[in-house]
């Protein structure tokens, strides 16, 4: 049987509840107003003290997801420099997704505690 | 070409034909990109992020669901496919035809036929790689793609076409019956599928 790096164990459930959360994140992030790209994940590291650190390539095909669901939609912002930039709001839709993904989030945590703390 | 085009030549190559303009994958890495370097990172920095580009272009096709084909669309693509290329043979040897003696017509019809009977594969594998859709397909609203969405390599499109060369195509296609994702034999060996190209949501835009 291979040995297990505990701390790539760690790294991993890690990777595994961000990826299972990115969707939850952004649409509450989004209930603030709408942002592009760079500020939901500049904002997401900064606000968790980069412990929701995502890279680009994460969050644009979630973010593209949520635009199909039509739970977020965009509105293009041509600037001086160019490149047009792409702002994603929350839609009513989307508020109601959202709604529904907090409450999930809500009793998984309170199971999660529960069995955690039972043991002591 | 910059970096960053040639970032984005080589996911867009990783994107079935038919999928590249409906994906926002050019605009939106050209977007971040012009945001980071603006933030005082370089093109380099901001394209690392992405990671390669291949993996990038297959996170957007996952969004995509693939939808099952048709088994009486997949026929007809393959009847109209062998019309197509039965006629592109024809024509040209029937030109010859018309033109040489008696004696070298019978030549001539074997020749159309071994030339008809070449070309099938070969269409078929240089549209598959190159589109992938053949004239049939395209019609009929189909599309190969591999199992992650992605594009088909060469050599995927020449192991799909196995079946032909080898004269079982009829067992071939049974396997499509069978499937969980309607894949013939040889895409479940090449690790490829025929899939319908429609408009499909997210299932919890149906909620």
């Amino acid at each position: 049987m291979a040995d297990t790096d505990p701390t790539e164990t760690h790294r991993s459930i890690g990777r595994e509840l961000k990826k299972g959360s990115l969707e939850l994140v952004v649409l509450s992030r989004l209930v603030r107003g709408e942002a592009y790209g760079y500020e939901i994940v500049s904002e997401l590291s900064a606000r968790t003290q980069g412990v929701f650190d995502i890279t680009d390539s994460t969050l644009y095909p979630v973010l593209y997801r949520l635009e199909r669901a039509g739970f977020v939609s965009i509105r293009w912002e041509t600037q001086n420099r160019g490149v047009p930039r792409k702002y994603y709001q929350i839609t009513p839709k989307g508020l109601t997704e959202l709604a529904a993904l907090r409450a999930e989030w809500s009793r998984y945590v309170g199971a999660i505690q529960q069995l955690l703390t039972s043991g002591d | 070409m910059t970096e960053l085009d040639a970032f984005l030549v080589r996911a867009q190559d990783a994107i079935p034909a038919p999928m590249r303009k409906s994906l926002p994958l050019v605009m939106d890495v050209r977007s971040q990109c012009a945001d980071r370097v603006a933030q005082g990172q370089t093109e380099q920095e901001a394209i690392l992020g992405f990671g390669p580009p291949e993996t990038l272009a297959a996170a957007y096709l996952q969004e995509i669901p693939l939808a099952l084909p048709d088994h009486g669309r997949r026929l007809i693509a393959k009847f109209i496919d062998l019309a197509a290329v039965l006629i592109g043979v024809a024509l040209p040897f029937w030109i010859v035809f018309v033109a040489v003696d008696p004696d070298t017509q019978g030549l001539v019809l074997v020749a159309a036929l071994l030339a008809a009977v070449l070309m099938v594969p070969l269409y078929t594998v240089y549209a598959e790689f190159a589109t992938a859709q053949t004239l049939g397909k395209k019609w009929m609203r189909l599309m190969v793609v591999r199992d992650d969405g992605t594009r088909i390599s060469l050599l995927q499109a020449l192991g799909r076409q196995l079946p032909f060369v080898m004269q079982m195509i009829w067992v071939d296609a049974a396997f499509a019956l069978f499937t969980a994702h309607r894949q013939c034999a040889a895409e479940v060996l090449t690790r490829t599928r025929v899939v319908s190209i429609e408009s499909t949501v997210h299932p919890a835009a149906n909620r």
